[in-house]
């Protein structure tokens, strides 16, 4: 019998409708497709691989593969939808390049730092990367060895490796690559209310009155959203969509009010907002003197450079955060400088467009959502930018209300649920803890079962820091893993590269695919990836989905989880830990430090009975590894605020948003009624904060450390684009994405081509103090700066836009400024 | 042209769980639906061949407009232009 | 060894090695070991050449879908297309009520729905942009080859 087209295309369309509806099909319907089980496809859920918002998807198995992908219906977050990327998710894990075996630099059968990549067997490698370790920790202590992580970690791997090196190696020097993304987010969530992450969830999408997006182009990095934010706009005509930006980008599109602003000038904008709110008597007192305080904070702060550097040295508070009480009389006087024409003439805006903005917010009938991401967070001021749009939100008492509330979205599937909540940073532990704080440190120790004194209290280094660290030779044993970061890295040429390069370190790279990274490293480890894998996300929305291993991993590569577990097994706790911590608990002498860390009773809780067949991390271990570490982590925020489910639940939903207790989500945190951790009678409650009041932070406007000079004339800003995820790993492997988006261009203004005397489609040379690149010009594309600013995306490994970035910092987050630096433009 | 434009889609239409049956035997009476399974909980999983995609809309509104019918969604939508001359034989 | 190794790795892989040979490395001990990333085997801290522009195919027939759930690819060019508040230039074609007469494809009835699955009269709003799902397809060889292998009775 050979299946016609048709009969197959129907066949699948009951299926999938089936898959969904959980209906089983008799066989007389499914045997139109299945004349085996070989040639069935198998249906299972998984978020989605890219961004933060989280979306479902039902990818389709057939003889070990992926052989199709498609939204998921059930999933509240999508509702069947995907965007390019997402549909095209069935190709990602097979370029033909996948990575297969471990590969290490050699010369004559040896380790060499300048020799030629030659394969070796996992064994091997495991050995030469502890001897490299030991030597290190032996010569230059715990602080000579890092590690470079990833909001693309599943929640389970960030976990491992947190325990590993904070616990294991006594190494504070982890930091995620959701360091160059969610830092500032983070640092304005800590300063206004105490506890990390929105207020807020999806849901306000639909209830909404107007959207200001603060420096996001959702219509490319979240198109999911977009299209709940464009349903909203399109079927309620009195809903108004406000998109600001340092240059015209496709949400322009969709926008009532599009604002052009001067880079570094939202600073003012936001301010002036608050001081038209006060001035015209719109504030919410009732809510502000119930549930706020005022502060101002420290200012002249520097730019998170080198300590030697000029901008750096002029800084009168280098990196200070301090905070001061003072009135609202002291608050209203500060923001009064910012007049309307102040804020206009900073920004560039017109006064009328800075009025409607500020309008909405004043307007107590119009639910107001603010949305923002790299370009608020990306930003040397970055941190203060976020308590700046809180304090609008504040002040209002626009916030925890359905389709009223500020949003911070995000880059990475689980910059929320792995980065932020697992708190794989250098300074954090988990639920929001931090490893400076003596209480924290021996919760942690206390859960995980280690003696008194084994985390270190110094914050260790953060992503720029390692780099800095790398190159100066202090940092000496270094894994980066599930991350690209020799391409997102800003100021390649003077930090990343010499780091990586530095005959003293020995640098190791996992990841699926031979990056630019892999090229700087020394060894290479092949990775298995997303549905090769079970494992479980956050997104932007606090919630938390888990998926199943679908497919055996492409043969030779394993898993990080893996990784991290075998390695562990390759060291005595004698050659990690010193006596005195021994001496504590005895028990532990003579083990190795996996045993210590994950065979502690916790880790190793539940059998193997209990996990999938199909489950290679579980299996290789004896024990359901990922259940084990999920539930000794979800220990530490349950009863905290930051509760999350059994973790078995998240297997029959599509995601809970945490805190999940007695099994239902939150929507709205700080809300009577909707968050169970506020206490009756108080209406809203900001609980991370010891006596549940919110800060209303004071910061001016402060110039950016770089600044168009009469050399490097112009702005250029950089990002991301619809197309393509990130560095392009995954998706510059996929044939339509890459043909859809096949080269970084320079976008920039037809005016300031025609004075550099290039047409569309020259070439021209992109120069800063720090490097230098070569592309392409697009003068009427999908981007159209204004005269003085060239954006130019960082997807294209053959560009590497980063090495003409910054690596200026905001001095709180230590979070790089990739939205401005000073460049020149010559034709090439 | 030989090629002709036929619209396969796919529903789940969710019933009353007692009257699934009766539901059931309504949906057959459509020339163009064709039931593939169903669940005891009242979820019925149809496919639909037409020939133009506005007789998709008009047989799911029919559908919605059974009695116990509580909801139906579309899950599944592909046009697919067959040339006759090129089918096999099942 | 390094070079076999480049070619061991990219096999069946398409880069372009541009001229360079007269460019000389600015840091010290940058050696990419014989490995090839989406940039191919130059060296991290050389300046590469940039590629050709690359022109979007246009007016072809439609292109072949590799899974029954893979969004279309638009077979002919969108430069200056205008889809915002005011306009949707690709519905002006592809709308249910063009197609024909445009020769277009139609766009598929599960655009027709909302999100809470109502069948609507036109096109959902969250369906408003196009250009989301729906991506224009340059002249180009793949960077790297994939190894996706449709189901069979797709082949």
């Amino acid at each position: 019998m050979k299946l016609t087209r048709r009969a197959f295309v129907k066949a699948n369309a009951a299926i999938s409708a089936a898959a969904i509806a959980g209906v089983t099909l008799p066989a007389s319907a499914t045997n139109l497709i299945a004349v085996s089980d070989e040639t069935k496809i198998k249906w299972d859920k998984a978020p989605c691989r890219f961004c933060g918002t989280g979306c479902s998807v039902l990818v389709g198995t057939q003889g070990g593969k992926v052989v199709a992908t498609q939204g998921d219906p059930e999933a509240p977050v999508n509702k069947g939808l995907n965007c390019v990327k997402g549909y095209f998710l069935s190709k990602i894990m097979y370029g033909k390049d996948r990575l297969t075996t471990p590969l290490l630099r050699m010369k004559d059968g040896k380790f060499a730092k300048d020799g030629e990549f030659a394969p070796i067997s996992w064994d091997q490698a495991f050995d030469i990367m502890a001897e490299k370790w030991k030597t290190s920790l032996k010569a230059n202590g715990p602080t000579s060895v890092g590690m470079f992580g990833s909001g693309q970690w599943t929640v389970m791997e960030g976990y491992a490796a947190v325990k590993l090196m904070k616990a294991g190696f006594r190494s504070n020097n982890i930091d995620p690559n959701a360091r160059h993304c969610m830092a500032s987010a983070v640092g304005g969530f800590m300063r206004t209310f105490g506890i990390d992450e929105p207020m807020g969830c999806y849901d306000d999408f639909e209830e909404s009155d107007a959207f200001v997006l603060w420096g996001s182009n959702m219509a490319e990095m979240h198109p999911i959203l977009w299209t709940r934010i464009t349903d909203r706009r399109l079927s309620n005509p009195h809903v108004r969509v406000n998109v600001l930006s340092t240059y015209k980008h496709r949400s322009f599109e969709l926008a009532d009010t599009g604002v052009i602003f001067n880079p570094q000038s939202d600073l003012a904008m936001a301010n002036f907002i608050a001081n038209y709110i006060i001035q015209n008597d719109a504030v919410n007192w009732d809510f502000v003197n119930k549930h706020t305080h005022f502060k101002r904070t420290a200012t002249d702060i520097g730019y998170g450079l080198r300590d030697e550097h000029p901008m750096q040295a002029k800084a009168k508070n280098p990196n200070s955060g301090k905070m001061t009480a003072m009135t609202f009389e002291e608050y209203k006087a500060s923001v009064a400088e910012y007049t309307v024409e102040k804020a206009s003439e900073i920004s560039g805006v017109s006064v009328e467009k800075l009025i409607i903005l500020a309008k909405q917010y004043a307007d107590p009938n119009i639910k107001v959502m603010s949305l923002w991401t790299m370009g608020m967070n990306q930003h040397t001021r970055g941190v203060w930018m976020n308590s700046l749009v809180y304090n609008i939100h504040l002040l209002v008492g626009k916030i925890s209300q359905p389709g009223n509330g500020p949003f911070s979205l995000t880059g990475q599937p689980s910059a929320c649920g792995t980065a932020r909540e697992v708190g794989t940073f250098s300074h954090r532990l988990p639920a929001d803890m931090v490893v400076a704080n003596p209480k924290h440190r021996a919760i942690a120790e206390k859960i995980w079962k280690l003696p008194e004194g084994t985390i270190p209290p110094k914050p260790g280094l953060h992503a720029v820091a390692q780099n800095r660290a790398l190159k100066d030779g202090t940092l000496n044993a270094y894994w980066t893993m599930c991350n690209n970061n020799m391409q997102a890295a800003p100021n390649m040429m003077e930090e990343g590269l010499p780091g990586y390069r530095n005959p003293a370190n020995f640098i190791v790279c996992s990841d699926p695919y031979p990056t630019v990274t892999a090229q700087a490293s020394d060894l290479i480890l092949p990775t298995a990836m997303w549905v090769e894998k079970e494992g479980a996300y956050g997104n932007a929305e606090r919630r938390t989905q888990a998926w199943y291993q679908q497919v055996k991993p492409i043969e030779g590569a394993k898993s990080d989880l893996w990784q991290l577990m075998e390695f562990a097994k390759r060291f005595k706790i004698e050659e990690v830990w010193g006596e005195d911590l021994l001496a504590k608990m005895p028990e532990h002498r003579g083990k190795t430090m996996y045993d210590v860390l994950y065979k502690n009773g916790n880790v190793d809780a539940f059998p193997i009975s209990e996990a999938q067949e199909l489950n290679d991390d579980a299996h290789d271990q004896g024990y359901y590894v990922q259940k084990g570490l999920f539930e000794e982590y979800a220990t530490f925020g349950r009863g905290h605020g930051h509760d999350l489910a059994p973790y078995d639940m998240y297997h029959k939903v599509r995601g809970l948003r945490w805190p999940v207790v007695n099994g239902v989500e939150t929507k709205w945190r700080f809300a009577e009624g909707s968050d169970p951790y506020v206490g009756k009678g108080k209406g809203f409650e900001f609980y991370g904060k010891p006596d549940g009041k919110a800060n209303i932070i004071f910061a001016p406007y402060e110039a950016p450390p770089e600044v168009p000079n009469e050399e490097y004339d112009m702005w250029l800003c950089t990002g991301r684009v619809l197309e393509h995820w990130h560095s392009g790993s995954m998706t510059a492997r996929v044939p339509e994405l890459y043909r859809a988006m096949p080269d970084a261009l320079c976008y920039i203004h037809p005016d300031d081509a025609k004075k550099r005397n290039v047409r569309r489609g020259d070439e021209v040379i992109i120069e800063s103090l720090r490097g230098e690149v070569r592309c392409r010009v697009e003068t009427r594309g999908r981007n159209r700066p204004p005269v003085g600013l060239v954006f130019v995306p960082w997807f294209d490994a053959r560009v590497l836009i980063n090495k003409v970035c910054l690596d200026a910092t905001d001095p709180l987050s230590k979070q790089t400024d990739y939205k401005k630096c000073a460049i020149k433009i010559t034709k090439a | 042209m030989a090629e002709q434009e036929v619209h396969i889609s796919s529903l789940i239409i969710h019933v009353k769980p007692e009257h699934l049956v009766e539901v059931k035997n309504k949906i057959s009476a459509f020339p163009d639906a064709e039931i593939y399974g169903d669940s005891e909980e009242g979820k019925i999983i149809v496919v639909l061949e037409t020939s133009n995609q506005k007789f998709v809309t008009d047989i799911i509104d029919k559908i919605n407009n059974l009695e116990h019918v509580l909801s139906t969604s579309l899950v599944f939508h592909q046009i697919e232009t067959i040339d006759p001359s090129c089918e096999d034989d099942l | 060894m390094r070079k076999l190794l480049a070619v061991l790795l990219t096999a069946g892989t398409l880069f372009s090695v541009s001229a360079q040979s007269n460019e000389t490395a600015v840091i010290e001990n940058v050696n990419n070991g014989g490995v090839a990333s989406l940039r191919g085997i130059t060296e991290l801290d050389i300046t590469r050449k940039a590629d050709e522009l690359k022109r979007v195919i246009k007016d072809r027939s439609p292109i072949d879908r590799d899974y029954v759930y893979q969004p279309p690819l638009i077979p002919h060019q969108t430069r200056h297309y205008e889809v915002s508040l005011n306009a949707n230039k690709c519905l002006s074609c592809h709308s249910w009520k063009y197609a024909g007469e445009m020769g277009a494809t139609k766009i598929s009835v599960t655009h027709y729905q909302s999100r809470e699955g109502e069948v609507l009269s036109d096109v959902s709003p969250r369906r408003y942009f196009c250009l989301q799902c729906h991506v224009t397809q340059a002249d180009a060889s793949p960077l790297i080859d994939n190894d996706f292998k449709r189901v069979d009775s797709l082949r």
